[in-house]
């Protein structure tokens, strides 16, 4: 049957026609497409490269730490705790895998370096991402290093220098020479640490610490301590500022914040230097009152910054004792859940671990909005939490740290006095004692008012001295009682404002009221003027209180006449 | 005149890295050393002595229909429910404002909505509790705080008026004295460009409205907590539980 098709297509008919007509008459079911007039070439599959488009790269420029090799390497060897692995340039040198990652043991060093003093996770290291190699310089070379190539023979002029610090003898006959040495081989590792405390000197006063810090507090001369924290080119660093200043000013910013007492106490042990001042993230740190720059320890510089090893993997599936469904229960939970709080891309978290245990007592699961940060600075920052708060993680998925208090979760308030309830279904955690340590409470509904008696004693006197009225009725609108209030305050005002004055003439006896005021009814009916009128109406009484008082009936005063009159014209109005 | 003394010890404990204790648990172990002149003698309980100092509560708020329910007001809410709760009726209007006067347990309280317009509101309140003789430290504020989620209560020993009208005016009419105790109640920050007056003089939409429901009775019980109390580490506990109300699971 094709061939059929295939001689009336041949013959005479465009392609598209046949399709149609052959379709319509024969088949039920739809025909092949056309062949093509060439074959289709044969191009060879996309490199493996590139058959993950890359991201088109974002307008901010990635910074330096994060083009490091190792991160596209497959070099993976695993290590065993406590592996002690020497280093080929021999002579003691030996990388050791501890307990806090791995460190450098070189011959002389008075403690072993690291790469970061304070940010190295506790978790033991599973595998190394690079071979062990000391990222010092080799002990033993042939010729003073330079940095630079070796000389042409023309140029080996000998040349005297001054000597850079390694050997301070004597201080009194090198005040006032001066001392020239050839070039000479540049003694690494020899590293000689004065004790603590004969370089700090007495501790110092209150007030030496405030004169100190004055010109320092507004200065931006400093070592930022970033997400590294402390690392170990930083020590030389803060030795080079001491050279200048008796206090090193250090910013902490970003991941290492979140624990800050971590970084003052390696800052103090590894520098030698005291802290005088911390304000948030920034630490000054005295050098000691008798330091000498060349009698610094000289540590040997990191020459570059090693791969950082294999840990155990953050977030697990069925963490600690849960099932994976439980855990996947607790994620799905945690998708719904505000998040406490907004962490900024390199700010300081100091208050975290604080906010995040007081979160916990609420609820039990935590979530950190951590947009904007690099991924691993938020996961850095969730390995912190882990171990300070201790606490579980869930997931890192939207850039939210989904946080889990763990089954063997303690109050930090052990409950001993009971926290307020929360009524009206909003308290998940209802403590036992509601009524406030067993005083029973006189909810009176009857009218009776039970107070203490001073207050009754001057209400009651607020009450027939007519600075206050009791209303009658308890549920007013608003309206109506703004309007009771202002009635009822342009009346107390009249008679707070005015007082009997007995008026004595020689011809006649005590002149009543009426004459007097009528002439100063004006003052007192429109001012407001508190003060003036209490200190004129209080000289009048005393003058006139020897002289017995002539009661007046309540109401009766010109005043309230006027005020009277006033409320009237209102009504009308 | 009856009234306890108190002189809290700062408490010396070293802070050790790392800091494993919070904060708020040293408050416990402060000694109060308190002289109780007093018949009443059932306040054996847990080392936390009664005053019997009155205390004045306010809520700030405008009178009148047009403005009855408006966020602004929660402050009279808030009053409102604490009469209902205690059985303090409020009838007497003196200085300009309502009042009621009764007891929370032993400690006589004053129950006060003043009805002059908000920014007057010290008018009322400054010679109320010159009248009534309750000390600084016992004026009780309670208004509605634009900086905290709707909802969220926080009670402070004293603090500023966070361009609050009616605080600042209170705060005129004190001689300019900020160390009176405060009660915010949250109602959120207005939505995007939205005016401020205009967002605080509308009415709550029906979801704010059960939260502020929600948030007022837990208000009564704090108010009573801190006037028997005074500020304690419960009082802490409160604080930081309404911090996180909302992110619970």
């Amino acid at each position: 049957m094709l061939s059929q098709n295939k001689l009336r297509t041949l013959r005479s008919k465009p392609l598209l026609y046949v399709t149609q007509y052959t379709t319509s008459l024969q088949q039920p079911h739809p025909s092949p497409p056309p062949k093509p007039p060439i074959p289709i070439p044969k191009y060879p599959p996309p490199f493996k490269s590139l058959r993950h488009a890359k991201p088109p790269p974002s307008n901010s420029p990635i910074s330096p730490a994060f083009k490091t090799h190792h991160r596209n390497s497959k070099y993976y060897k695993p290590v065993k705790p406590g592996q002690k692995i020497p280093a080929p340039d021999g002579e003691n040198r030996a990388v050791v895998v501890g307990d806090s990652g791995i460190s450098y043991h070189l011959p002389g060093a008075p403690f072993e370096f690291m790469y970061s003093y304070s940010e190295t996770p506790k978790a033991q290291p599973l595998a190394m991402r690079e071979p062990a190699f000391l990222p010092f310089a080799p002990p033993t070379m042939p010729r003073p290093w330079t940095g630079k190539a070796p000389m042409k023979k023309s140029k080996r002029k000998i040349k005297l220098f001054e000597p850079l610090g390694g050997d301070v003898s004597d201080e009194d006959e090198n005040l006032g020479q001066k001392r020239y040495e050839m070039l000479r081989d540049y003694e690494l590792g020899k590293v000689s640490v004065r004790p603590r405390e004969e370089v700090l000197g007495e501790p110092l006063t209150r007030w030496e610490i405030k004169e100190m810090l004055k010109p320092y507090l507004s200065s931006n001369r400093q070592v930022n301590l970033g997400r590294d924290g402390l690392t170990h080119n930083m020590l030389e660093l803060i030795h080079t500022h001491w050279r200048r200043q008796p206090v090193c000013k250090v910013r902490c910013l970003g991941v290492p914040t979140v624990d800050m007492d971590n970084i003052c106490r390696c800052l103090e042990e590894k520098s030698g230097g005291k802290i005088i001042h911390r304000v948030g993230g920034v630490v000054y740190l005295f050098r000691g009152r008798n330091y000498d720059h060349r009698k610094r320890p000289q540590l040997p510089v990191m020459l570059w910054k090693p791969a950082a090893p294999v840990y155990p993997k953050l977030i697990q599936d069925a963490p600690e004792g849960l099932t994976k469904e439980e855990a996947d229960e607790l994620r799905t939970k945690g998708k719904n859940l505000l998040p406490i709080c907004k962490l900024a891309k390199n700010g300081v978290y100091i208050t975290l671990v604080r906010d995040v245990r007081t979160a916990f007592e609420g609820s039990t699961l935590v979530k950190i909005d951590c947009r904007g940060m690099h991924a691993s600075d938020y996961k850095k920052l969730g390995a912190k939490l882990k171990e300070l708060v201790p606490c579980v993680l869930l997931s890192f998925d939207d850039e939210q740290i989904l946080m889990w208090r763990g089954k063997d979760w303690k109050s930090m308030y052990e409950d001993e006095t009971p926290k307020i309830n929360l009524s009206s279904g909003d308290g998940s955690r209802v403590t036992n004692i509601s009524e406030t340590n067993g005083v029973p409470f006189h909810k009176s509904d009857a009218k009776s008012v039970c107070s203490s008696p001073k207050m009754m004693s001057l209400w009651q006197r607020a009450i027939e001295s007519g600075k206050a009225s009791v209303l009658d009725e308890i549920d007013l609108s608003p309206d109506e009682l703004l309007s009771k209030i202002e009635e009822f305050e342009s009346t107390s005002q009249a008679t707070e404002h005015s007082y009997p004055a007995i008026i004595y003439s020689n011809r006649e006896g005590p002149l009543t009221l009426n004459a007097k005021y009528k002439n100063s009814l004006e003052d007192y009916g429109y001012s407001e003027e508190d003060s003036d009128d209490a200190d004129y109406n209080d000289k009048l009484n005393d003058d006139s209180f020897e002289v017995a008082e002539s009661s007046v009936p309540l109401g009766s005063l010109p005043v309230d006449l006027i005020a009277k009159e006033l409320s009237d014209n209102e009504h009308e109005v | 005149m009856l009234y306890a003394v108190s002189s809290p010890k700062t408490c010396n404990c070293s802070i050790s890295y790392p800091r494993i204790q919070s904060p708020f648990s040293h408050q416990k172990r402060l000694a109060l050393t308190r002289l109780r002149v007093s018949a009443a003698s059932s306040a054996e309980r847990n080392e936390v002595k009664i005053e019997y100092t009155p205390w004045l509560i306010v809520g700030l708020g405008n009178p009148g229909n047009k403005y009855h329910g408006t966020r602004h007001n929660v402050g009279f809410e808030m009053i409102d429910r604490i009469s209902q709760a205690e059985g303090i009726l409020m009838n007497t209007i003196q200085s300009k404002a309502l009042l009621g006067i009764g007891s929370i347990g032993e400690v006589p309280v004053l129950l006060a909505k003043p009805q002059t317009y908000m920014n007057f509101s010290g008018e009322s309140v400054g010679p109320l509790a010159a009248y009534y003789q309750v000390p600084l430290r016992h004026i009780l504020l309670v208004y509605d705080e634009m900086s905290l989620p709707n909802g969220v209560l926080r009670v402070q020993p004293k603090g500023g008026h966070g361009h609050h009208n009616g605080v600042k005016s209170v705060m005129e009419h004190l001689d300019g004295r900020r160390e009176f105790p405060r009660f915010c109640i949250g109602v959120g920050n207005p939505p995007g460009t939205m005016d401020m007056k205009a967002y605080l003089l509308q009415k709550f939409s029906t979801l704010e409205r059960e939260q502020v429901d929600a948030a007022l009775e837990q208000g009564v019980e704090a108010a009573r907590t801190l006037v028997l109390e005074g500020f304690s580490s419960r009082i802490n506990r409160f604080n930081l539980g309404q911090k996180y109300k909302y992110h619970k699971v």
